[in-house]
């Protein structure tokens, strides 16, 4: 596990808790995965909060240094969730602005509120999220405002960056006249599309075998839509990490588990629905071909 | 009111000290971001918190103004304010309506 900085001297509650139950986690594994496992935590990144905020710091004043950007023609903001609901990833943003101080008259909690004639004196939207894994989020968060940022630069500030999820931004910046930079503290190879492994193909199989066995779901195993990443934060941990890190079932408990907390009935109500039509649908498909 | 929310949030910081989370922090106090980037802004104006080694801190003003009001020991935990003389296995559920004893004589 790559620890950041000086972490060991002084350890969050997560990594106490790391450092109490590393050897009953490492246990569950099947004797023949140990070495793959230990690989793979050997490139494994854990943010802690302090790490964080340090990082946040010195990415602001990267963005003020190369890019000149002044308080007269830019706003701050963050990437809502797909609900709505406020969530710990706020806290990124949160220290953002208060470590570095930022003109609270900037950051916008809801850019929807910025008037239309306004927009043309905007030219620097920065927005600040904790990593970027597949670019999906980003993107949806985007598509609704797509004439908004025509032109205007974007400058999204996070800790730590998948390449695919990268160029998939950087993609749709040049397809929406966008200018997207994105500054990071680290980018990140998909794990098994690195030099880990001497052959990735079976150390995929490999993992694909372990994590079945240990009930983890299919789609969970690589994280993500795919995507493979070794990361986790101190407040949680992306649903892009590779599932047994994260992903805890009946028969085994993983070392970063993610926070999902419960949502009430009606929130689910829509995805119900569709799978249930889903479901009927299959169900009608198969009757007609017997 | 606004005073006792300050302790409040100052409380928390000090019992959290490096684990303390923002949002944790919103969820206890039921606050919105603006009322949130309010407090802070004034915790940090008043120097009760301050950012030391990249994390929010209590200061020793913070401290001092804790301990003037004997507040040092508050613990925003709600464990600390578990009913221990509730019998959790015998409570009623919400959906029954209570009944004081001897209820029918009384109509």
């Amino acid at each position: 596990m790559r620890w950041n900085s000086n972490q060991f001297d002084n350890l969050d509650s997560k990594l106490l808790k790391f450092s109490e139950d590393f050897d009953i986690w490492f246990e569950q594994f099947p004797k023949d995965n140990k070495a793959l496992v230990e690989i793979l935590l050997n490139h494994f990144e854990y943010y802690s909060h302090q790490e964080v905020n340090k990082q946040l710091k010195e990415l602001y004043s990267q963005l003020k240094e190369n890019f000149k950007i002044e308080e007269e023609n830019t706003i701050f903001s963050f990437i809502k969730s797909k609900d709505g609901i406020s969530n710990s990833s706020n806290d990124y943003w949160n220290e953002f602005k208060y470590e570095n101080n930022i003109n609270c008259n900037l950051c916008y909690e809801n850019i929807n509120v910025i008037e239309g004639f306004q927009w043309k004196f905007i030219d620097n939207i920065v927005f600040v999220d904790d990593c970027i894994g597949t670019g999906n989020s980003f993107i949806s968060f985007l598509l609704p405002n797509v004439l908004k940022f025509k032109n205007k630069n974007l400058f999204f500030v996070t800790i730590h960056a998948m390449v695919d999820g990268i160029k998939e931004i950087k993609k749709f910046g040049i397809d929406n006249d966008i200018n997207i930079i994105i500054i990071k503290y680290r980018s990140e190879n998909k794990a098994f599309n690195s030099d880990y492994f001497s052959n990735n193909e079976d150390a995929i199989d490999d993992v694909m075998k372990m994590s079945l066995g240990f009930k983890i779901p299919k789609n969970q195993i690589l994280g993500y839509k795919e995507s493979q990443s070794l990361m986790a934060f101190y407040n949680n941990t992306p649903n892009n990490t590779l599932g047994f890190f994260r992903y805890n079932t009946d028969n085994y408990v993983s070392i970063f588990p993610r926070i999902n907390s419960k949502k009430p009935s009606w929130q689910n109500m829509k995805k119900s629905k569709n799978n249930r039509n889903n479901l009927n649908y299959l169900i009608r498909r198969n009757k007609k071909s017997e | 009111m606004n005073d006792y929310i300050e302790l409040l949030a100052l409380s928390y910081f000090r019992k959290k000290q490096n684990n303390y989370e923002i949002h944790e922090l919103m969820q206890i106090l039921g606050f919105g971001q603006q009322q949130i980037d309010e407090l802070i802004q004034k915790l940090i104006t008043k120097n009760f918190i301050e950012y030391n080694m990249n994390l929010l801190q209590v200061t020793e003003k913070g401290l001092n103004y804790l301990l003037t009001l004997n507040c040092n020991n508050c613990d925003l935990n709600e464990d600390s304010y578990e009913l221990f003389k509730l019998d959790k296995e015998n409570v009623l559920s919400i959906s029954n309506p209570y009944v004081p004893e001897k209820f029918l004589k009384k109509i």
